[in-house]
């Protein structure tokens, strides 16, 4: 097993879509072990940027090598084996149970019906196994967002080498309680020789999960680098145009942002 | 084990019993429906008949082999092909009220076949022009689709759909004016083809539906899988490693092959298609490994009834098939809708 792999590098990338410019030159890494966040205002280009990296739309100059090889070049089902995605889309599947979608998970390796005891493993290891039988359509929202979460991990999940996963807000319905089980989980999948990249919006879950931070504001990387050094206040206050500030209690530090102009 | 677990477990059991369930009623159905009718055909002839032995009469013969057999396969295998058709449309747009009409096959053909009446040709090539006439109605509406090119290479389903729901306005138009300009005659033998029959049937055009019907089970059966990925969304199922575009082609040429087909020989049958694979996903759940086989028992059941009744209720005259798949169908599944699920509950 190559010990670069797996990798997901993005080179000077830009794309326009209807004469707007959502991407401008942004180029960034996805190493093996470490946990890359993404973070910026709303309408940055997270998710587009997302799209870009996982192949699923083309950039329009620079390009992205997925384990050293083009994105693009890869058969849908070879680039699903390399490289799993978690998208926002609450698109729910109906008269399908939580096990059967995580199943799913396993489609670009196994044949139908062939997955059931790592897909019940992975739900068993999430605390979501009680769920195992419940149709998709009767979960709540954060329920939902964590079995696409153990479908994405069952995608990655292989004897023959790690693999890249791409998380977007992948803990936007979740309660505190989940969201840290879940980034905890990222994390230790990162730790375990996969590359992984988040797109976030909780300045503290970043602080606390992230290896690396990218911050993203109208379509630029406006700085790129180890997470202790980006989750500054005055970083994130330029960023998103609003009041970011430390504070300490108890030798735990956190960010507290508050509306422009007030203290 | 955990609880969890074991009711998965026996949700797929509960599956396997069902769909092994409607194989067995599948040949029942069809052999009770072949035993009524103008004359009655008892179980005992009806075993002899099959079997070969014993003497049965050269009337009952006759009628059971010419007339009745092949309108019995008939109807179940138009049916089955509607049905077949829409579980997979409805599976590929994940849009419960996608009809295999939506793609505009069923519109063309009616188009194809009214033109027909129309001018009012002879029915040449062996009878076979009419047919004719109507599957390349279909597939002209399928490839009017194609060309320009709405949601076929990219864009949601959602473009499909309504491409589909604007290419059907335009040929309802073309057909209205053909209904509004016809003589008597021609308007009198376009309705009863709009209503559906299976009065028509033969052996050789069981054997062409028997084809179609083959070739559109060798086309959906390996997108099964990637259907049911599709369920979770288009971009999502792309991430799984579904080729989406390759499975949305191969959906649509198959169901406008099976409809296509269907559609040519028995004229327009709605409902089948719709409500065939809302009770295969009622019985079976979501897999569509199950539930492209269980729609094409219960439409093939369905309308092998539908057509009982058509030649018995009013015998000796005929009902249009089109009017009970509707008259029963939409009832049954009115009451369908209003009880809970029996898969998800």
């Amino acid at each position: 097993m190559n010990s670069d792999l797996p990798s997901l590098v993005a080179e000077n990338v830009t794309l326009t879509l209807d004469t707007i410019q959502i991407l401008d030159d942004v180029s960034l890494s996805m190493k093996p072990g470490r946990l890359v966040a993404v973070i910026g205002p709303n309408g940055a280009g997270k998710s587009s940027l997302l799209s870009i990296l996982s192949g699923l739309w083309t950039a329009d100059t620079g390009r992205v090598l997925l384990n050293n090889r083009e994105v693009g070049n890869y058969p849908p089902a070879e680039r699903a084996r390399y490289c799993a995605v978690m998208r926002q889309d609450n698109t729910r599947p109906a008269g399908m149970t939580v096990l059967e979608a995580v199943e799913l998970g396993r489609f670009a390796r196994e044949a139908e019906g062939e997955a059931s005891d790592l897909a019940w493993a992975i739900l068993e290891q999430m605390g979501l196994a009680d769920l195992a039988a419940r149709d998709c359509t009767r979960l709540s929202g954060g329920e939902w967002q964590r079995v696409a979460f153990a479908r994405t991990v069952a995608q990655v999940s292989s004897a023959d080498g790690a693999g890249v996963l791409l998380l977007d807000e992948p803990v936007s319905s979740l309660d505190p309680s989940h969201q840290h089980e879940l980034l905890g989980e990222a994390r230790r999948l990162a730790r375990a020789g996969h590359a992984v990249l988040a797109i976030l919006h909780d300045l503290n879950l970043t602080a606390h999960y992230a290896d690396e931070v990218a911050l993203l504001s109208a379509g630029r990387v406006h700085a790129c680098g180890p997470a202790a050094e980006m989750m500054r206040p005055e970083i994130l206050s330029e960023i998103y145009g609003c009041q970011v500030t430390e504070v300490c209690e108890g030798g735990q530090r956190a960010l507290v942002s508050f509306p422009p102009g007030k203290r | 084990m955990n609880p969890a677990r074991e009711d998965e477990a026996r949700r797929r059991g509960r599956r396997q019993r069902r769909l092994c369930l409607l194989a067995i009623l599948f040949p029942v159905v069809l052999a009770l429906a072949s035993a009524f009718g103008a004359v009655p055909i008892g179980p005992a002839e009806l075993w002899q008949l099959f079997s070969g032995a014993g003497d049965t009469s050269d009337v009952v013969r006759a009628v059971f082999w010419d007339i009745r057999l092949p309108r019995v396969l008939f109807a179940a295998l138009v049916g089955a092909s509607m049905a077949l058709a829409g579980a997979g449309v409805q599976g590929l747009f994940r849009n419960p009220l996608a009809d295999p009409a939506l793609i505009g096959v069923s519109a063309g053909a009616a188009l194809g076949a009214v033109t027909f009446f129309y001018f009012g040709w002879q029915n040449a090539l062996g009878g076979w022009l009419l047919p004719v006439a109507a599957f390349t109605g279909g597939w002209l509406a399928v490839i009017v689709l194609g060309l320009f090119n709405v949601g076929f290479a990219s864009g949601g389903t959602a473009k499909l759909i309504l491409a589909g729901v604007a290419l059907n306005a335009m040929m309802g138009s073309v057909l209205g004016f053909f209904l509004f300009s016809a003589s008597d005659d021609a308007l009198r033998s376009m309705t009863f083809w709009t209503l559906g029959s299976c009065a028509s049937a033969q052996w050789s055009q069981v054997l062409v539906l028997l084809v179609f019907l083959a070739v559109g089970i060798f086309l959906l059966w390996p997108n099964a899988r990637p259907l049911d990925a599709l369920q979770l969304g288009q971009d999502q199922a792309a991430h799984l490693g579904v080729s989406v575009l390759r499975v949305r082609l191969e959906v649509i040429v198959a169901a406008a092959l099976l409809v296509g087909a269907a559609t040519a020989f028995a004229g327009t049958i709605g409902f089948i298609g719709l409500v065939a694979p809302h009770l295969a996903r009622l019985l079976l759940g979501g897999l569509h490994r199950a539930v492209l086989p269980g729609a094409l028992f219960i439409g093939g059941m369905l309308l092998v009834l539908a057509d009982l009744g058509a030649r018995t209720l009013a015998a000796p005259a005929e009902l249009a098939v089109g009017i009970l798949t509707a008259a029963i169908g939409a009832p049954f599944f009115l009451w369908l809708l209003r009880r809970p699920s029996s898969w998800s509950a």
